[in-house]
């Protein structure tokens, strides 16, 4: 008996530990499935409108919903997006305050009698007036400014804001205009803290000055005196662009740096240096540009190339093939562009430094270890040979622009045929031709264009005639004429379907 | 027999009652120990266990009228702290072949009366910075001094990890390398360092070349590029002004810059 009890306690003690709950749930049941109706693919809206939502929520089971909405930022670099609550039923009403960009918006919907969740997500597309339409960079008594054209329902612009930099910023560039680039992911400061971040913006160039500004609200995130580290002395930017990682910009012929593709503070580095003997050097504003980036120096008649990454500009090898050297082959740029992106390759137009009356047109395929380039000579019975306004067309038909006094002729790259496109009317002078376009889909399409560009001026205004173009010939007449006060030499269209820089070529 | 179920059900009911424990977890049992580690911000960084090891620290920047400057190291105690401040033992220790510091002439003795108050860790703490008072010697215009402190058992403290008993600091009045100009620094950024080296950045860039101002030129390339293309110029400007006679370190070698 006494055994027994023993063994009856042992048991007892054992059982004790023996059992565990189950906690594990294997359920056959159907899987539940919540559906969203009612939220877009995408709410363009602008900042302090109201987003407001009411989907419809259903679930396959029987359901209590409770709702979280979120949003957080897209298109970011060196940190880590917030994803900040904006809402706890089903209905959104929410008040935007977020800075103009895409941002993702989440809805959470929790069924608390089953404890199952799901997400559904939309596209913000968050603007203001100013980040959709056409800029305009002119200039009137050699002082630059900006116009802007507002394209509420399609590419056509329907309202011009003029002088809106001056308007907002209270300045003018020093200066003639030069040129106006768009930038996605230009570091910005996040005010009130020590982060930078991808911000719209647009670069503003003039001969003697330079300022960048935030698309959202036009005011300078930085002007000339503070976009360097170390001012420097000689105020004569050329050029702004950039890479797939590097922005570039050139001052008084040299070359500065930003490390496009991760964390900076949007300050341009020194200028590169030539060699570690420092050999002197200036740059020519034309460059080729998209995956990597090709510079002319006019001092040595030589290519060089740079990154972000090296104080040094540099040097290039020439492929055994090619018919110009890339280095000292004594030659003045009249013009450079870039042609297409896949292979990167080019055009350029070269003066004999000793012989002038020799011209050559020449087809540029850049590679630091394999640089090539054939040309043909240039006649002076060619009609490129007395051009100016030089443009190429950007992976589009192999032909380049130019004018020739009012004249606007085409050149085709292949076969050397020349062609009268437009003439400009008598009185007006011609300040740029450019080759811009930008595709777009769903509430974009009517966005979407592809223009030869022809700028003009007479007396004190300017007309940016748009041309569409049919293999590469334009159209009688323009689709449409931006018209404002003083000389332009850029016009840049931006809008949410502008995603990258590189939609815009880095290029004259 | 009713005793018998009675004691059983007793036993029982004793074994059931103590048969659940929370677990304690790790927990440090020993007596009180201590050690020194790296800045408290970086405690819990493994990478960082052994920063701080060594610090370099110069008077050359500061003002003539400033004879003495203080280094700070981290130090951690183990064990239940305390509600009572806690002494801990310091001494120097001679390193073979280096000038070493004398205390008096290069430092404030690690036993002087006014430092050993500071040598505490107060109440309630685990943690405390030891200051080591620097002396601005002459000699150090032309040497550096080595102090090493380890520490020293006493009836507050025995010892911690063998390897986190020791710090060293390396100081002069004369230029020296910056413990940020490390040698990755040099391979990518500033070549070889020298004296001669150091002292022209500082001349033709008006900066102080420290390891605050290196940190911040590794970290912004950009910022880099400026600086350095300062220094490349102004180096081939020196050299190009001084045919034949380049500019050369204290050890007869072409001054270089990457």
């Amino acid at each position: 008996m006494k055994l027994l009890y023993k063994l009856l306690l042992l048991v007892a003690v054992f059982q004790f530990f023996s059992c565990k709950k189950d906690t594990t749930t294997i359920s056959y049941a159907e899987k539940e499935v919540i559906s969203v109706k009612g939220m877009d693919d995408i709410y363009p809206i602008n900042i302090g409108q109201k987003l407001n939502i009411d989907p419809q929520v259903t679930s396959n089971k029987d359901a209590d919903f409770d709702y979280v909405w979120g949003i957080y930022e897209t298109n970011v670099q060196g940190y880590t997006p917030v994803l900040d609550t904006i809402g706890h039923s089903k209905q959104l009403d929410y008040t935007i305050i977020q800075p103009a960009k895409d941002w993702f918006l989440v809805l959470k919907v929790t069924n608390k009698k089953t404890g199952f969740s799901d997400y559904f997500t939309s596209t913000v597309r968050i603007g203001t007036e100013y980040t959709r339409g056409w800029y305009v960079i002119k200039d009137e008594n050699n002082m630059t400014d900006m116009d802007f054209f507002l394209t509420p329902q399609s590419i056509t612009p329907t309202t011009i804001r003029e002088n809106v930099y001056s308007l907002i910023n209270g300045r003018k560039l020093d200066g003639n205009a030069v040129m106006l680039r768009f930038f996605t992911d230009y570091k910005a400061p996040i005010a009130g803290t020590t982060t930078y971040a991808n911000t719209r913006s647009l670069f503003l160039m003039s001969e003697k000055d330079a300022a960048v500004v935030n698309l959202s609200t036009l005011k300078d995130i930085r002007n000339f005196n503070s976009m360097f580290y170390g001012v420097p002395a000689v105020k004569h930017p050329t050029m702004v662009g950039n890479d797939f990682l590097v922005y570039f910009m050139v001052n008084d012929g040299q070359l500065h740096s930003i490390i496009g593709q991760g964390p900076s503070t949007g300050i341009f580095g020194g200028r590169k240096i030539n060699t570690t003997l420092d050999l002197p050097y200036y740059l020519s504003k034309y460059h080729i540009m998209f995956i990597s980036s090709y510079f002319f120096d006019e001092l040595s008649s030589s290519f060089y190339s740079a990154t972000d990454r090296s104080l040094y500009l540099s040097t290039i090898k020439d492929n055994p093939a090619t018919q110009l050297p890339a280095n000292n082959n004594n030659k003045k740029l009249i013009y450079m562009g870039t042609k297409t992106t896949a292979p990167l390759a080019g055009f350029a137009i070269f003066q004999d430094k000793t012989d002038p009356a020799s011209k050559i047109l020449a087809s540029v395929s850049p590679n630091v270890n394999s640089f090539r380039m054939t040309y043909e000579t240039l006649s002076p019975t060619d009609k490129v040979y007395n051009g100016s306004n030089y443009a190429l067309l950007f992976t589009d038909e192999n032909m380049m622009y130019f004018s020739v006094g009012n004249e606007v002729w085409s050149r085709n790259l292949s076969n050397k045929f020349e062609q009268l496109q437009y003439t400009v009317p008598a009185g007006e002078t011609i300040t740029f031709i450019r080759h811009r376009k930008a595709t777009g889909t769903g509430a974009e399409a009517a966005y979407a264009y592809n223009y030869v560009m022809i700028g003009t001026k007479s007396g004190g205004n300017y007309k940016i005639r748009m041309f569409t173009k049919t293999s590469g010939n334009l159209a009688a007449d323009p689709v449409f004429t931006l018209e404002g006060k003083g000389s332009a030499t850029d016009a840049v269209y931006v809008g949410p379907s502008i995603t990258t820089n590189m939609i815009y070529p880095s290029t004259y | 027999m009713k005793m018998k179920k009675a004691y059983i059900i007793l036993i029982t009911l004793s074994l059931l009652q103590t048969a659940c424990k929370k677990d304690s977890g790790l927990l440090y049992n020993d007596v009180a120990r201590i050690q020194f580690g790296p800045a408290i911000s970086v405690y819990y960084s493994s990478s960082q266990n052994y920063a701080d090891t060594v610090k370099s620290q110069t008077f050359v920047y500061l003002n003539n009228a400033v004879k003495m400057d203080t280094v700070f190291f981290d130090i951690y105690t183990m064990g239940d702290i305390s509600d009572k401040d806690r002494s801990f033992a310091l001494q120097q220790e001679n390193v073979p072949g280096a000038f070493n510091a004398v205390a008096g002439t290069h430092y404030k003795a690690l036993n002087d009366p006014e430092m050993l108050k500071k040598y505490i860790i107060p109440a309630g703490q685990a943690h405390a910075l030891v200051p080591i008072v620097l002396l601005r010697d002459e000699s150090l215009k032309t040497q550096s001094a080595t102090l090493k402190i380890v520490l020293s058992a006493n009836e507050n403290f025995q010892l911690g990890q063998a390897q986190l008993l020791w710090r060293k600091v390396i100081f002069t009045d004369q230029l020296s390398q910056p413990s940020a100009w490390t040698a990755s620094a040099s391979t990518t950024y500033f070549g070889k360092y020298s004296a001669v080296k150091h002292r022209f950045m500082i001349d033709v860039t008006q900066q102080k070349w420290d390891n605050d101002f290196i940190n911040a030129l590794i970290a912004d390339t950009q910022l880099q590029h400026y600086w350095m293309g300062v220094v490349k110029s102004a180096l081939v400007k020196y050299n190009n002004e001084h045919p034949g006679n380049p500019l050369k370190d204290e050890f007869g070698d072409l001054v270089v810059v990457p």
